[in-house]
């Protein structure tokens, strides 16, 4: 080995790193931190709290809100046309991509259809459908199902073409009936693809349904961060969004918990 | 039941693939495919169960089939081809639950088969929680369940270790060969051919045309015998030699593409 230039001795471990961890401590400690130094500077009166409310006055204005029932109103309202809106465009969504997902004729004119359609910002065709059913509930259904219905058709449509060839092929050689190999193959093999979907088209719809309220409701978390910033109420503003926040992480665990149960084989 | 191949022919396309292959495997014979690497051998064979539709030729099975038979025609794969969202008892189940057979007696099928493979333990288990022998054994389970009157096997051991190759392969001779099963067996690999068949098909390179059929005429039970050892070596020298060209040149093609 001389002539390399080494010499003897250990060998140097050279294979660390690269390998990022995830832990919950840190996490916790710099959210913890930031909410102390943003009420430290309200309390000090650094911050503007017209501009920027305090935490803890977010906090009181939500008590307060929650407190008269109100909130209440405007929570109900919203997570009605949520779930309405979401399972119309699932339901359809779903019918749209198995069918593209097994059909020549439904994937031929589906695809470039659903293509075409899907960049369409959904919210601009509110007006549209304000002319078409009205003001009221059916034209923001109309919109929130429409949003979710394209990322939900694609997903299940790629989820069941994505689904192993080797297996419906397998299926075939047991002379499973069609509807058995949809049933037992092809849906549960597209199902992490779909549920995936889910997480895309239930924040599609949070987006849709605050967009919605802002532009024509009287109920509803949208309409209400809309009025609180009309008689600059930040507080109140603030306290909206953070029921938003809440609802979406609401929605995300639903979404782990279905993942969980469904998905137990991963 | 008796499979006949009557002048079969593939193509993909402009791909020439098999050409015109007639053979016979007889009721209760185990046949072994062998052949170079894209010769044809997995197109063959899904052409004998009918999962593929050829340019030219049938396939003509003949013979009773008794009643307990499901599925005349069934396959073990080459990648096991197991639902990983099934449980390995479930995946067996499958072959079964569309066929008017009561709660009862699905069971005992499952129960036993699962008994004849040594999986009786990981009933519960997913296929992802096991060993790719494990996997290819819940493959072989499923196939059984269904009673079939032909087994058709893509290279059932090539995803494989070579040891649990070399067991499985023991288990393969109790669990079909001693019970007469017809069978269709690929492989690329000279020894399991030389293990299991009463009969080697020798395909050459593609176009894939039968080069020769050769009759193993030592009872597989004896094939271990030391007197056997002179006549096998020489059966392997044999089969090398009608490959061995074909799979040199197959290679070169491949690596030209
Ligand atoms: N679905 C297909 N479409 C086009 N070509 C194919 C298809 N399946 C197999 N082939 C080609 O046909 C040839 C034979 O394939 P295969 O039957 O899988 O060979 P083997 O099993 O003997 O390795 C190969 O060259 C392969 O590339
Ligand atoms: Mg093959």
């Amino acid at each position: 080995m001389s002539e390399t230039g080494q010499r003897g001795g250990a060998i140097r471990f050279r294979g660390g790193g690269f390998a990022p961890g995830q832990r919950r401590g840190p996490a916790i400690v710099v959210f913890a931190a930031l909410i102390a130094v943003w009420q430290g500077g309200s309390s000090l009166g650094w911050i503007n709290p017209l501009f920027l409310p305090s935490p803890m006055n977010i906090g009181e204005a939500l008590y307060a809100v929650a407190a008269s029932g109100e909130l209440w109103r405007h929570v109900t309202a919203s997570l009605g046309r949520i779930l309405g809106g979401w399972a119309l465009g699932t339901f359809a969504g779903l019918a749209l991509g198995t069918a593209m997902g097994l059909f020549t004729l439904a994937r031929s004119i589906g695809l470039p259809l659903v293509s075409a359609i899907f960049p369409v910002p959904k919210i601009a065709l509110l007006p549209l459908f304000i002319l078409w059913f009205g003001i009221g509930e059916p034209s923001k259904l109309a919109t929130i199902a429409l949003g979710v219905f394209f990322p939900t058709a694609i997903n299940c449509y790629s989820g069941i073409d994505g689904v192993a060839r080797n297996l419906i092929r397998m299926a075939q050689s047991f002379d499973l009936p069609p509807r058995d190999i949809v049933r037992k193959v092809v849906l549960p093999g597209a199902m992490p693809t779909i549920i995936a979907g889910f997480r895309i088209s239930s924040s599609v719809a949070l987006i849709l349904v605050v967009a919605a309220e802002m532009i024509g409701a009287e109920y509803g978390l949208g309409a209400f961060v809309l009025q609180a910033g009309h008689l600059m109420a930040t507080d109140q503003l603030l306290a909206g969004v953070v029921c938003l926040s809440i609802l979406g992480l609401l929605f995300g665990a639903a979404i782990s918990a279905v993942e969980k149960s469904l998905l137990r084989w991963r | 039941m008796e499979l006949r191949l009557e002048g079969i022919s593939h193509r993909y396309d402009a791909l020439t693939v098999l050409e015109d292959i007639s053979l016979t495997v007889e009721e209760g014979e185990t046949l072994a495919l062998i052949g170079p690497s894209g010769c044809g051998k997995s197109t063959l064979l899904g052409i004998l169960g009918g999962l593929l539709q050829p340019s030219a030729g049938r396939v003509v099975a003949e013979g009773a089939v008794p009643a307990s038979c499901l599925n005349p025609l069934t396959y073990v794969f080459q990648d096991f081809a197991l639902l990983p969202w099934r449980s390995v008892a479930d995946n067996v189940s499958l072959a079964l639950e569309h066929h008017p057979l009561s709660a009862n007696e699905r069971r005992e099928r499952i129960a036993k088969v699962l008994q004849s493979t040594g999986l009786s333990d990981f009933a519960t288990a997913f296929p992802g929680q096991l060993s790719g022998g494990m996997r290819q054994r819940v493959g072989i389970a499923r196939a059984l369940a269904v009673m079939p009157a032909v087994l058709l096997m893509d290279e059932p051991l090539s995803a494989l270790d070579a040891q649990t190759r070399d067991l499985l392969m023991e288990d393969f001779l109790d669990l079909w060969v001693r019970e007469r099963t017809t069978a269709v067996y690929v492989t690329h690999n000279l020894n399991e051919a030389l293990r299991l068949a009463d009969k080697v098909a020798v395909l050459s390179r593609r176009p894939g045309r039968l080069r020769e059929i050769v009759p193993l005429t030592i009872p597989q039970s004896e094939r271990g015998s030391s007197a056997a050892l002179a006549e096998l070596a020489r059966l392997h020298d044999h089969l090398w030699g009608l490959i061995k060209d074909e799979a040199r040149t197959a290679e070169r093609e491949v690596a030209d593409v």
